[in-house]
């Protein structure tokens, strides 16, 4: 063994850590966990350490049967400490306390909190522990249109004959567009029909931590029992699942338990299976043996309802006009909508005036990234010179140099995304180009996208510099 | 280790020190029980490592010694030995217990790997009557919350002031306070103490005698004369909950508590999942209400005098018989305000306690 020497430079917690090494090594592995997990130093003094102690019992144990090993451990990294106290430190729930770990940050306690008048509501609206499911989404506020049909009627009749007519049924869509509310309605439903039917909602990022879990702990046929004896699985977000073959292990051998005793599978992502490209064979021919339904984007009028349906809701007058007008500047995203209108209402409450259309154009110009309109040529080909730091003339000119083809490329595309221009505009804009180079340079893009998501990002930076007030 | 005992006595302190056995994979051994010499007493010590036992029983020493030992089999035959007098001789890890008629051995563990019991030798001392205290705590330890997950209100908020002891437990959905003048402290203090060994303790707790909280460096001692509990104490705030108790109220109700209790007890037959029971309510005028699609729906007119606003208020109805049963007297009050905020429940003959409880959303 040797000294460290620069040991004086040492934090608490490195001194500590590398204490408890050595301890480590001189003692059996069940002490070790069972006195010396939670441990800390909270405190140095004139050479005198104070050790944090999860209970009465760790200190009494420490204190003597471990107080020699523990004092030699600390003198070894630092010569200058002559004593160690114990004091018992903040509580930490048990492991076994703990078996619902995204539940627990959820009801993580900011430090001093006080309980508000909501919190003591808030119980209809809380998480069922044995489903996972929020009963806030059902049905009824599920609104249907030509771009969710499909998925709403699959999902209506998996509650009528569960296990049977679809099974799995794979439902995607985009961000916002409401997957989460369509599986959770359709676990809720089910739960209403069949009390006694075991339904289970998991995403599939917290599917993972519970295998990882499972496997620290050797639990897997603990984990694989409470999966395979559910009536439905609903997994959100399988595309994360996608990453790592494992998981995808795992999940291969509950799907293949539950499908075969006809149980129900629901799955959501946020593309169709054969777009996971990390998705294994065996797991995509699956999920497409069952019923694959997309939920696209909400027309205009759909959109209207949807917003109406909120302004009900929330019990708040607003004029149509504004309503139109909001429908039409957010397009693409049912959770932006809702955003948008809740920022209108809270702001018109603010101020204590009625919601007015003047007033719901001003909020949005700073929600919405509608201001597109203003954009111009120059305006792109600026912000796309200045990012990759080349001369705005060297994207019109017709150099092949490496450094200039991929911003010019970058510029076609938006031009060609944002501006939506023609094949022939943009190419006379830069710098009198054949449409096809155009055509070209937008789809290398478009293919790009997929494999680099550098490219996403970069684009995203360009685009806010395009927006940019 | 040689001692002669009493078979009951001995039995009745295992029964209370297997309520504190731990089960932990790493330490085995805090699934057993301590059993030593300790001068002319017997001492028998049971721990989970956050809470511990120590119940002392008169007994004639032989020798001193110690030993760990698994309960189940010593209280099992303790049940069923029909002699009153015990000897207990420990050599090498096994035990042997020695009647006029019978001879057993059980096999036990060396007890050097026995946790160490804590010793609390605070100045902090509160001191109050079982038959005062155990009452206030059955009512509210009902209302503490039993997750982890918010550890402030994990546990009883024990607050002794000059001339009032203050009880409190809530778990956010109801809140249950009580208030005992009736005690000794020799500083002012506070704590939260954990819900767990408050529950074990109403259980073992002898009515006639009283019980001592000693509090010392995050740890509790709750002694009584020969029982001991240790743990540590819940190092958070509590929350600030004055403001949540209601004040200025539109409507009182009086209401015969048998009679409104059987009826809410009754809703357990018809509530839906969210255990809801509907009060409706008009000047002296009150209906109970249980309507679940799934089952039917039931009504009960109940004989109670009303003042105030008229409205319809939802209870969980297993919070709302807890906070009757609470209550002693034959007429209860409830004060509300409306439909969505907190009611104020208690017995105007026992102002010193009071349970608040917020409505469930009723359609």
């Amino acid at each position: 063994m040797w000294i460290l020497k620069t040991n004086s430079h040492m934090t608490h917690e490195e001194l500590w850590r590398n204490a408890l090494q050595e301890i480590e090594l001189a003692t059996t592995k069940a002490n070790f966990i069972t006195w010396f997990k939670q441990t800390a130093i909270a405190d140095l003094r004139d050479g005198i350490i104070t050790l944090s102690v999860p209970n009465g019992f760790a200190r009494e144990w420490l204190k003597s049967k471990y107080h020699k090993s523990i004092l030699r451990a600390i003198r070894n990294l630092n010569n200058d400490i002559k004593d160690v106290e114990y004091v018992i430190g903040k509580y930490q729930p048990p492991e076994e306390s703990r078996r619902r770990p995204s539940a627990e940050k959820r009801y993580a306690p900011e430090p001093g909190v006080v309980i508000p008048d909501e919190e003591f509501s808030l119980r209809d609206l809380s998480v069922d522990p044995d489903t996972n499911l929020n009963p806030r989404y059902v049905f009824e506020t599920f609104i249907v249109g030509s771009f969710n049909e499909l998925a709403h009627a699959a999902g209506q009749s998996i509650v009528k004959n569960p296990g049977t007519t679809y099974n799995p049924l794979f439902i995607y869509g985009g961000v916002g567009l409401g997957k989460t509310h369509l599986i959770q309605a359709i676990g809720n439903e089910m739960m209403k029909q069949n009390p006694t039917r075991k339904v289970r909602y998991v995403p599939a990022e917290r599917f993972m931590g519970e295998i990882v879990e499972a496997l620290k702990n050797q639990e897997m046929s603990r984990l694989k029992e409470k999966y395979r004896s559910v009536d439905m699985l609903i997994m959100d977000d399988i595309q994360f699942i996608a990453r790592t073959e494992k998981m995808q292990e795992e999940f291969f051998h509950i799907f293949n338990a539950l499908y075969e005793r006809n149980k129900q599978i629901l799955i959501s992502s946020d593309r169709p299976p054969k777009s996971i490209p990390t998705l294994e064979e065996r797991l995509r021919s699956r999920f497409e043996g069952g019923m694959i339904a997309d939920i696209g984007q909400p027309d205009r009028e759909t959109r209207m309802t949807i917003l109406k349906a909120k302004a009900d809701q929330k019990g708040i007058v607003i004029p149509e006009e504004a309503l139109w007008y909001i429908a039409d500047s957010i397009k693409t995203n049912v959770r932006e909508l809702e955003g948008a209108l809740n920022r209108i209402v809270i702001s018109a409450k603010l101020t204590n005036s009625p919601i007015t259309i003047e007033e719901t154009k001003r909020i949005l110009t700073y929600i919405s990234q509608e201001p597109r309109r203003f954009t111009s040529v120059k305006k792109v080909l600026k912000a796309v010179a200045e990012f990759y730091d080349v001369e705005e003339k060297a994207l019109t000119n017709h150099s092949r140099k490496k450094e200039v083809v991929k911003p010019r490329q970058i510029a076609m595309y938006l031009l060609r995304e944002e501006m939506k221009s023609s094949f022939p505009f943009i190419g006379e804009k830069l710098g009198k180009k054949d449409h096809t180079t155009v055509i070209h340079a937008c789809k290398k893009i478009t293919n790009e996208l997929k494999n680099n998501p550098m490219i996403e990002n970069e684009l995203q930076m360009i685009k806010e510099k395009i927006y940019e007030v | 280790m040689v001692v002669t005992v009493l078979r009951t006595t001995l039995r009745d302190a295992l029964l209370v020190a297997e309520r504190f056995l731990g089960k932990q994979l790493s330490l085995p051994i805090i699934g057993n029980i301590l059993i030593k010499t300790d001068s002319q007493k017997l001492k028998i010590q049971a721990t989970n490592l956050e809470m511990g036992v120590e119940v002392q029983i008169p007994a004639k020493i032989a020798r001193e010694g110690s030993i760990a030992i698994p309960p189940r089999v010593l209280s099992s035959l303790l049940q069923t030995l029909p002699d009153e007098k015990i000897t207990l001789e420990e050599k090498e890890g096994v035990i042997t217990l020695e009647t006029d008629s019978s001879q057993s051995e059980i096999r036990g563990i060396i007890s050097k790997d026995f946790p160490i019991m804590p010793q609390i030798k605070g100045k902090t001392k509160v001191t109050i009557k079982n038959s005062i205290l155990i009452p206030q705590l059955l009512r509210i330890l009902p209302s503490i919350s039993a997750s982890d997950f918010k550890p402030g209100i994990s546990g009883l908020f024990f607050r002794a002031g000059k001339k009032q002891l203050t009880l409190t437990g809530t778990d956010t959905f109801r809140l249950a306070e009580a208030k005992i003048s009736e005690f000794a402290a020799t500083e002012e203090t506070s704590a939260i103490i954990p819900l767990r060994p408050l529950q074990e303790f109403v259980k073992i707790a002898d009515p006639d005698q009283e019980t001592t909280f000693l509090f010392h460096e995050g740890q509790v001692a709750i002694e009584s004369e020969n029982v001991k509990i240790v743990t540590r104490l819940i190092q958070d705030r509590y929350p600030d909950y004055e403001n949540l108790i209601p004040k200025d109220f539109s409507t009182s109700l009086f209401i015969p508590r048998d009679e409104m209790l059987s009826s809410v007890k009754l809703s357990s037959v018809f509530s839906s999942k969210l255990n809801d029971v509907v009060l409706s309510y008009r000047p002296n005028h009150l209906m109970l209400e249980i309507l679940n699609p799934d089952v039917g729906k039931h009504t009960k007119e109940i004989n109670a005098k009303v003042s105030g606003k008229s409205g319809r208020i939802g209870f969980n109805y297993r919070y709302l018989s807890d906070a009757l049963e609470g209550l002693r007297s034959s007429e209860i009050s409830v004060s509300l305000i409306d439909e969505t905020r907190p009611a104020l429940i208690r017995d105007d003959q026992d102002p010193q306690f009071f349970t608040i409880l917020m409505p469930i959303r009723i359609s």
